[in-house]
């Protein structure tokens, strides 16, 4: 099940090193191959023995990875043979010897020997003589510096875990004296993600004091923690040129022009530099320029500490540091160790001025940032993690109503079960591993990227996977079948028990008054917009709306803003698609007019309509239609049948053959569509 | 300034034209101002952070107006204000509304407009306005009237405010008329409201006095039902104490503006609308624009995109190389360039619809402070958006808070944008011992790092070494009384700190904007020494001979040798420089503003020869080349 799934991790990895690590080498070994390819067997062969190190083959020798590292991995291939992890290992180490001895010097300790072994574990080793074989491996490793990578590919279904047991027991003698990690894989995602994007090495970014006071000084060095890794940029390709010797590159050039004579281009010594401030532009000298910089001095230094829970990560600002003591002085190490275990105990987090650099032209880059005790092992040290805090300027207090404001809006009990229900249920925790903890989860948008590219690099007509076939964007973007499946039942239940009413929602928050064009429903989820139509009749469903307005007591509202959606829908008809819901809204407004004894709102409203549309040459037919349904004015029948017959007329026989809609008209549509 | 600037994922696709999610607005505000008598008494503010005691209840106003019209100029200045008197002695305003004095029309602020303030002191005042003799309800009346009519001839994608300065409870007058007066200024406040512009009122008076808002409430509340009303309940929103006046602009200086909306999605298919807000947004210095010398008007800049092989300009680039030219030269012969479509390109990180997608909860515990990457946004129900909407979040947030979890979610921030995995915090409501709202109810939304971003330097030997000392008791408890003496207590607060970069920026621009030298820098941002000496010494001290032993003190950077300094280049080098530069002509192609032609690595040989700083992106290479140049010729 993970064959494909490795080809795509190490393509991934190969391209990653050719690009970011450029000077990185790599060799390709698989084993259990079919044939046998192999500088210690052949070694052996020629001594006569041929039965040792077999099918085992050299697929790559050691090298800058290369597009031909690529394309052997297109497929990984199926092998025939059997061969054990022992046997590999100590080719892949007969490798690494053979390619020091090459060249002496890789045999420098900086530079880094590893071997990664990718299997299930599945086929069982020969134990015969194991330990001498181990003891040879381990000595040959430990003289090399090579450290070891072990990545088990899991499948408790798979069965064989007997085999598995005593293979992995062999790993944990070899283990024993090697530096190593091991990593279980148990989801395709989880290998998919295993090789980092891209490696960095960790540089300090500042290196000094860390002063407390005027009295005391502690050697630190600061270094990033995290930092958001992008998509690798792409430069533009012209195909304008089809010259055999094109270079396609493409230029950006910028000029600056007179803003009142578009053809003046103005050259640099006409040019002044300047700021905005507010509506002006200031223009600034250069040698004004060092004024306008803020220069203290270099360093960090403590302001003081506060209560942890008093600083809530969502005040951190970017992306975080890590502030550690400077390497080999005991004297700090001890200083920062008494100093993180003391905030720890006391539950305190620094407040610290970080001032890292001091440019003599721009200024400082100077920031107030929280520092939080993380306590060390035998692996890192007791040391700070550091995160920048707004300033006064960045913060935007604004207030929200308490969720407790409104009576009618709170949940009750039964709702409020439901929700805790599935928030017990969506676990993302199982057995003590963590899903999507941000330490173990790759970004599968840049390893998206860097799988196609390295798939275009092998064989250009690779097609790029649809997103729901990317493994890794599956598992990490959409919620994993087995959480969900054990909340289904919850989840399907919680419409039945919390009534949200869907809608078109508005991403636009402000929208432009030319694109109101309200002929297709859903784009009438434009009345959302303006707050002004909140809690008015909107064109959408006017009849409801009026309706809603009238339960929850706002007659006003309903009979103010009713009539203006009846003249919106009208107005922007095309042709009379919206008529029909108009006439439904003048119809409820009568209806709730009568009930209410509101006739004179109606009366005005009606006579409104006649007034706009009797004669209107577009909308004439909505009058017609008002005229057709007999919709007539409260109170007094009398009058209303002299308006009635006052502004029907004989057009009353015409309105009421069906309306011919001639061509133009449908041409209308047809470009509507 | 961009309004919402969330990361460069949106670059690729604003220059292709894609269309943007969230249309930028501005703030339109207008400060509305009593001046009748009684707002010339003293306020006699003590202990008020930002006033003085001296300063009257006129002085109090045009203050906050300043200091507003100030950090507007920083963290927007798009925005326009106005400054407007009401119950004055002389009419002056474009709709000539009686008793009405427009100080200082809508627009976008200046250095002069707030020396203007700064320098209106009582007795000019009285010459150029002065106070109406009579007070009358007409004087507010006509006071929202001109407020309005200023406010319409602003942008129309604005938000419209207008702030109400006063210190008279009952403008509506005692007598028997007071009734239909109160009646017809309502009616002009409910206008505004129908017009889309909110009315704050900010009531002078002491901290420690109480002041009737009956009256002003109903301005405020203008046109919204009590049921509806997406504000607060009476009071809570519109009284606010005059502590400082730092806070005063805090708490009051913008207006709550949404940076977008989503539906958060339940998997199998339940969902509720959220807005987004952007509580925290950094504010930057504003980068330089050019200007033509002579006339001081600002240039445009026009760019265009040009094939190299042919010359043309080009309208669209339909293809991208990968990887970037530089790269791909370095890569030669080991791995071909990459040519592919912009459309794939999008395709690569385009796979999900916007939206908030709900994966699951874990326990809050399970964040770690290094798990984030940027600053967090804050997310609201949406009743308006998706009925219902509300009463969902609230049992959401409810569930979370009890036990303890928070959601991690799937967020596609626009159509254009690639997904990121966030996580979604309960929060619960804080108020002061006043009643005002600390911090809001709701979730902050966290985003998360993936571990394509996550480092760890802390356990590279090649930086930490490989033997950590661990402190003793004795040690760790010197530590602790450092700790409880150093504290900054509970007057501290996140963003009690303002930004020295950006307030000397700004301070230096204001005086030459008026033509005066800059003044001295008072640097508030450096750690209180004397203070921390005078409560902590002893315990720092303590501390120090508990890790270092006695008398002994690392050494700072002055005791530390120089090795940051910049090396010279020897003659040989220098040289050796020199001829790397060739024959091309520097000086001739800055004079042309054609250095853009050049390769980075060329750029950076010049610069190398002339011991220049050779980091940043071409654009400022460029620029220090020009500047270089320009000098080296006067």
């Amino acid at each position: 099940m993970y064959g494909d799934l490795v080809s795509e991790a190490l393509r991934t990895l190969f391209f990653s090193k050719a690009l970011n690590k450029p000077r990185d080498e790599c060799s390709l070994l698989y084993y259990g191959m079919t044939d046998t390819k192999n500088m210690v067997h052949e070694e052996m062969a020629a001594q006569g023995d041929l039965g040792e190190y077999l099918h085992i083959t050299v697929e790559q020798p050691l090298q800058p990875p290369n597009a031909q590292f690529l394309t052997s991995l297109m497929n990984l291939p199926r092998g025939g043979g059997r061969s054990d992890f022992i046997d590999a290992v100590t080719v892949a180490a007969d490798s690494i010897n053979r390619a020091t001895q090459a060249r002496p010097e890789l045999e420098k300790a900086n530079v880094s020997k590893e071997i990664v072994l990718i299997s299930n574990f599945h086929e069982k080793i020969r134990e015969e003589d194991i330990q001498d074989f181990v003891q040879a491996l381990v000595e040959s490793l430990q003289s090399k510096g090579v450290s070891l990578h072990i990545i088990s590919l899991d499948n408790a279904a798979s069965g064989r875990q007997d085999e598995k047991q005593v293979n992995l027991r062999v790993l944990d003698e070899l283990k024993k004296e090697v530096k190593h990690k091991q990593v279980h894989v148990q989801t395709p995602a989880e290998l998919l993600g295993l090789f980092k994007c891209k490696e960095y090495s960790n540089t300090a970014y500042y290196a000094g004091p860390f002063t407390i006071g005027n009295m005391m000084t502690i050697r630190v060095k600061v270094a990033k923690k995290a930092k958001k890794e992008t998509l690798p940029s792409t430069s533009l390709y012209s195909e304008k040129s089809r010259a055999a010797d094109a270079s396609h590159d493409v230029l950006r050039e910028s000029e600056y022009k007179d803003a009142s004579d578009p053809d003046a281009t103005v050259p640099p010594e006409e040019r002044a530099k300047a700021y905005k401030y507010g509506k002006q532009y200031v223009p600034v000298q250069p040698e004004d320029e060092a004024y306008l910089a803020y220069r203290p001095d270099r360093g960090i230094s403590l302001m003081g500490f506060l209560d942890a829970e008093n600083v809530p990560q969502q005040y951190h600002m970017k992306d975080p540091w890590v502030m550690v003591a400077e390497k080999g002085n005991e004297r700090s190490g001890l200083a920062m160790s008494a100093l993180v275990r003391g905030m720890a105990n006391k539950k305190q987090v620094a407040i610290i001025l970080f001032v890292p650099r001091v440019s003599e032209t721009g200024g400082a880059n100077a920031a107030t940032c929280v520092a939080y005790p993380l306590l060390g092992n035998s692996q890192q040290p007791d040391c700070l993690i550091l995160n920048h805090l707004p300033f006064a300027e960045d913060l935007r207090v604004a207030r929200f109503a308490s969720l407790d404001e409104k009576p009618d809006l709170i949940p009750s009990l039964s709702q409020l079960d439901q929700m805790r229900s599935v928030v017990q249920d969506l676990e993302l925790s199982t057995d003590g591993r963590e899903a999507l903890s941000p330490d173990q989860t790759a970004n599968p948008i840049i390893h998206r990227f860097y799988s196609y590219m390295a798939s275009q690099a092998a064989d250009k007509d690779h097609p790029l996977p649809a997103p729901h076939e990317d493994v890794l964007i599956h598992d990490t973007f959409e919620p994993r079948a087995a959480v969900a499946s054990k909340a289904h039942a919850v989840l399907q239940a919680l419409p039945q028990h919390l009534h949200v009413e869907r809608k078109e929602l508005v991403l636009d928050r402000v929208q432009p008054k030319e694109e109101k064009a309200p002929e297709e429903e859903t784009a009438f989820s434009l009345e959302g917009t303006a707050a002004t139509s909140v809690e008015a009749v909107g064109t959408s469903d006017p009849v409801g709306d009026f309706g809603v307005l009238l339960r929850e007591g706002k007659p006003d509202v309903a009979f103010r803003s009713l009539p203006e959606a009846v003249v919106s829908l009208v107005d922007n008809s095309l042709g009379e698609r919206n008529y029909d819901k108009a006439i439904k809204a003048v119809l409820a407004m009568r209806n709730a007019a009568e009930e209410r004894g509101h006739d004179q709102k109606f009366n005005t409203f009606l006579m409104d309509i006649a007034g706009r549309y009797e004669h209107d040459r577009q909308h004439s037919s909505f009058w017609q239609s008002i005229v057709k349904e007999r919709i007539l004015l409260l109170g007094n029948a009398e009058e209303a049948d002299n308006f009635f017959k006052q502004h029907s007329g004989v057009q009353v026989e015409e309105a009421a053959e069906p309306i011919e809609i001639d061509a133009d008209e449908e041409d209308e549509f047809a470009g509507m569509d | 300034m961009a309004e919402y600037d969330y990361n460069a994922d949106d670059v690729d696709a604003e220059e292709e034209g894609f269309e943007r999610e969230f249309i930028p607005t501005r703030d339109n505000v207008i400060f509305l101002i009593d001046v009748q008598h009684s707002m010339f008494q003293s306020a006699s503010l003590k202990n008020t952070e930002g006033f003085e005691e001296s300063d009257t209840w006129f002085d109090v106003a045009l203050r906050v107006a300043r200091e507003f019209l100030k950090m507007h100029i920083i963290s927007s200045d798009s925005d326009k204000i106005a400054v407007v008197f009401y119950g004055t002695r002389v009419t002056q305003n474009a709709n000539n509304f009686e008793n009405v004095y427009t100080l200082q029309d809508l627009d976008e602020p200046t250095a002069q407009r707030i020396r203007d303030l700064d320098s209106i002191r009582e007795q000019e005042f009285e010459e150029r306005v002065g106070s109406a003799p009579e007070k009358s309800p007409n004087h507010l009346k006509n006071g929202l009237w001109a407020a309005q009519q200023l406010l319409n001839s602003g942008s129309s994608k604005a938000y419209k405010r207008v702030l109400i300065f006063t210190n008279d409870p009952s403008p509506q007058g005692t007598g028997k008329e007071a009734h239909t007066f109160r009646e017809l200024i309502v009616a002009r406040a409910i206008t505004l409201h129908e017009a889309n512009m909110t009315v704050e009122v900010f009531p002078l008076v002491k901290p420690e006095q109480s002041f009737a808002m009956g009256f002003w409430n109903h301005i405020v509340h203008a046109g919204e039902d009590a049921e509806t009303g997406t504000s607060f309940s009476e009071g809570a929103d519109t009284l606010y104490r005059l502590q400082s006046l730092p806070g005063l602009l805090r708490h009051r200086g913008y207006r709550k503006r949404t940076a977008g909306k989503a539906r958060l999605v339940f998997p199998e298919g339940f969902q509720l609308a959220v807005a987004m807000y952007a509580l925290i947004q950094p504010a930057t210095k504003s980068s330089p624009v050019y200007l033509h010398a002579v006339k001081n008007e600002p240039l445009r800049v026009e760019s265009a995109i040009i094939c190299q092989d042919t010359g043309a300009i080009l309208t669209e680039v339909p293809k991208r190389m990968f990887p970037k030219r530089g790269d791909a030269e370095k890569l030669a012969g080991r791995i071909p360039p990459i040519i592919i479509s912009t459309q794939e390109l999008r395709e690569l990180k385009i796979v999900k619809d916007p939206g908030l997608y709900l994966l699951g909860f874990k326990a809050r515990s399970c964040l770690r402070m290094w798990h984030t990457w940027r600053q967090s946004t804050f997310v609201y129900p949406d009743e308006q958006s998706m009925p219902g909407s509300t009463t969902a979040f609230i049992a959401l947030h409810e569930a979370m808070l009890q036990s303890d979890r928070m959601a991690v979610c799937t967020y596609v921030r626009t159509r254009n944008s690639e997904p990121r995995l966030v996580a979604l915090v309960a929060a619960q409501e804080e108020k002061d011992d006043y009643g005002e709202q600390v911090s809001p109810p709701g979730m902050h939304m966290l985003h998360l790092c993936f571990t394509d971003d996550i480092r760890a330097p802390e356990s590279d030997p090649n930086l930490v070494g490989t033997s950590f000392p661990v402190a003793n008791e004795d040690q760790v408890a010197a530590a602790e009384a450092m700790i409880d003496k150093l504290s900054m207590g509970e007057s501290a607060y996140v963003g009690m700190f303002q930004n020295p970069m950006l307030q000397r920026h700004y301070q230096v621009l204001e005086a030459l904007a008026l033509g005066e030298l800059p003044p001295e820098f008072e640097d508030k941002l450096q750690p209180d020494i004397q203070g921390m000496q005078k409560v902590g010494g002893a315990a720092i001290d303590a501390f120090r001979t508990a890790v270092y032993g006695d008398g002994y003190d690392e050494p700072g950077f002055g005791a530390k040798r120089q090795t940051a300094g910049k090396k010279r280049p020897t003659p040989e080098e220098e040289a050796a420089l020199k001829e790397a530069m060739g024959d091309t002509d520097y000086q001739g192609l800055a004079a042309k503003g054609m250095l853009g032609k050049l390769k980075v690595d060329d750029l950076k040989k010049y610069l190398k020869a002339n011991s220049l700083k050779l980091t940043g992106k071409k654009d400022e290479l460029i620029q220090r080349i020009t500047e270089h140049v320009e000098k080296s010729k006067s």
